[in-house]
């Protein structure tokens, strides 16, 4: 076990540099997230929450400060590292989805197979069952031609079917109505809770954020 | 890692321009391999034509144009020199054959040649593989492409290039038949690939004859062949003389440069043809690889394009932990798919083509070039692709330069 299990954020700063001036859109002195806990993240548009998931993926360098990841600091570490990392650790929802709109739904779930060392031929079954468990019953179908919600719903089975240890959701219930959004909460935290997973949600929705262990509100990248 | 599935959602989202991209490096390739193939089957099917020519004596004029009529039987109004000349070389001692090349009649576009026997076995070199060599004036001997049954009966017109089975002669062909002679075909000489292949062959003194010249002998009916002893023996278009040996060869043809005569090696002449068609060969060359290289640039650009367009799918699969190393895989499969496709269907429409050419030149001049898909060609095949896939590094490297989380806000 390691010595201080969970996700630490110290210091966090990112900027961006535009017309001349670099302007701060992230500042975050401390976060820290206990193993197996879950955490929502609420704010207005533009508050760079989006940002901060990044940065806790490791997708985004931060300027300064460190993200800790059951204690070995995971900022420090080189982009391949960090990609290793993310296949251990991470199963992320983005909040555009990001399928690849020429394959079908269960191709898009099965597409981290090509790279994360799991069997395509072993992870079938699994992935048509969660995709079942999360109301897509024609998985074949090319993800172009789904809904958004349907989308939505494909993004999450693909974020959940390796089990991961850290889950990063981005507005995972936006493009759903209140009844599937509800089942999709159930089914998140229901597979955190099982997994031991740590949970960071990014969402408006306060019927999910009502769920999470702890809430917390960023405002212009500050954490109010 | 498997790189296949975002490889087909790839080539799937980009489906015509990946075909149109193969379309072209094909037809690039295709000329590439067409070119060559032509110049060296030609090469060596000339040569064979000119083989049992070893030297030809005509009348002054142009080099090329007695080679051509005489070894491809490019039958063209050429002046005649002295028949007498078959007698005296026949008693030459530096010669071990002599035999005449006369022409201008036809039998269905097949040009009838009168000879003499050597020639028709190529100096003993053929046998016929059916029947047997010319004896009389009314017998004939055909070529292995010519579409006659031993024992049919054949009357030459004069100088009609008209083409079919016999029976179907033109009006024109008619008015210009030779009435009153008929040849029986008596042999068929086996394949030799050359335009010899299409002639029928008959006795000189047939063709004199045929032509109100007397049959160059004081007899009717006699033996065929020299010596010609007839008080003056009609004129032929050229003479093949066989010689002894190599000084033999020099000598005669010294002797046989003046006084009214030429006298060539159509191997020599060849050769400086050939220097020509092999100047021209290299200028295709660097042409072809000119081609090769714009083409290969013109992929690259493509490609760049293509992955420019695609790049937030890429960052994608770098944000869903793929490793570099993963997307430079799909990238550079991607484009070496490409090339690759475009590499084995240009060999195909390249070979087609040369299959083509050759069928058409084999009509044209009855050269037999069979085209083999030489070493060559897929050498400079097999370099394309190792560039292409070495260029193909570019993109694939473009790809995976930019920060991820900046690629997946950019849409
Ligand atoms: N690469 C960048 N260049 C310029 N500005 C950026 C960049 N990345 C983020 N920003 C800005 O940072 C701020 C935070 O963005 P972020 O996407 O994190 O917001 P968000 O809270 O997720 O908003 P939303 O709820 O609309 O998704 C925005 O104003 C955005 O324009
Ligand atoms: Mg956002």
């Amino acid at each position: 076990m390691p010595s201080d299990p969970g996700l630490r954020l110290a210091n966090i700063t990112v900027t961006v540099r535009g017309h001349g001036e670099t302007l701060p859109i992230l500042a975050i002195p401390a976060l820290a997230i206990d193993a197996g806990t879950s955490i929502g993240l609420a704010g207005p548009s533009g508050s760079g929450k989006t940002t901060l998931l990044h940065v806790i993926a490791g997708l985004l360098r931060p300027d300064h400060g460190t993200v800790v990841w059951d204690g070995s600091e995971v900022s420090r570490l080189s982009e391949a590292a960090r990609a290793s990392w993310r296949r251990r650790v991470v199963g992320m929802v983005f909040q555009d989805f990001l399928l690849v709109p020429e394959l079908s739904a269960l191709d898009n779930v099965l597409l981290p197979c090509g790279f994360s060392g799991f069997s395509n031929r072993a992870q079938r079954a699994p992935a048509i069952a969660l995709l079942a468990e999360l109301g897509i019953t024609a998985p074949r179908r090319r993800a172009a031609a789904m809904s958004r919600g349907e989308q939505q719903r494909a993004a999450i089975a693909r974020a959940l079917l390796f089990r991961p240890k850290l889950i990063l959701a981005d507005e995972p219930t936006a493009s759903l109505d209140a009844m599937t959004a509800t089942a999709m909460t159930d089914l998140l935290v229901a597979q955190a809770t099982a997994t031991g997973a740590t949970l960071v949600v990014v969402s408006h929705d306060t019927r999910l954020l009502s769920r999470m262990d702890r809430v917390v509100h960023l405002d212009r990248g500050r954490l109010a | 890692m498997n790189p296949w599935p975002m490889l087909i959602a790839d080539l799937r989202a980009m489906r015509w321009t990946a075909l149109l991209v193969m379309l072209l490096i094909a037809v690039a390739v295709a000329i590439g391999v067409s070119i060559g193939a032509q110049e060296r089957a030609l090469r060596q099917a000339s040569a064979r034509a000119a083989d049992d020519l070893p030297l030809l004596i005509g009348a002054p004029g142009s080099q090329t144009q007695l080679v051509m009529t005489a070894a491809y039987l490019q039958i063209e109004a050429i002046p005649l020199i002295d028949g007498g000349l078959l007698n005296t070389l026949a008693a030459d001692p530096r010669v071990a054959g002599v035999a005449p090349i006369a022409f201008g009649d036809i039998v269905r576009g097949w040009p009838v040649i009168g000879t003499t026997a050597p020639l028709v076995t190529a100096w003993g070199r053929l046998s016929p593989s059916e029947g047997r060599v010319f004896r009389a004036e009314s017998e004939a001997v055909i070529g292995a492409d010519v579409a006659l049954p031993i024992g049919a009966e054949i009357t030459p017109s004069h100088g009609v290039k008209a083409h079919g089975p016999v029976g179907t002669e033109t009006k024109d062909e008619h008015a210009r038949k030779h009435e009153g002679t008929v040849y029986t075909v008596v042999g068929r000489l086996p394949r030799r690939g050359t335009p010899w292949d299409r002639a029928i062959l008959v006795p000189i003194e047939t063709v004199w004859e045929t032509h109100g010249l007397g049959n160059g002998h004081q007899i009717e009916d006699g033996p065929l062949g020299p010596p010609f002893d007839a008080k003056a023996v009609p004129g032929v278009p050229a003479i093949v003389v066989k010689p002894r040996g190599v000084a033999d060869a020099y000598m005669l043809r010294s002797a046989f440069r003046q006084g009214g005569t030429m006298a060539l090696f159509p191997a020599e002449v060849l050769v400086s043809i050939y220097r020509s068609i092999g100047d021209l060969r290299d200028v295709l060359l660097v042409v072809t690889a000119l081609n090769n290289l714009v083409v290969l640039l013109a992929v690259l650009l493509v490609a760049v394009t293509l992955v420019g367009l695609r790049r937030r799918g890429y960052a994608m699969l770098r944000a869903l932990r793929a490793p570099r190393s993963y997307v430079f895989l799909v990238i550079w499969l991607g484009v070496a798919i490409l090339i690759a496709g475009g590499c084995v269907g240009g060999l195909a429409l390249g070979w087609i083509a040369a299959t083509l050419a050759a069928e058409w030149i084999a009509q044209v001049t009855g050269l037999h070039a069979v085209a083999t898909p030489g070493w060559s060609k897929l050498r400079l095949v097999l370099i394309l692709l190792l560039v292409g896939s070495a260029l193909a590094v570019v993109p694939a490297w473009l790809a995976g330069r930019t920060p991820v989380s900046t690629a997946l806000r950019e849409s």
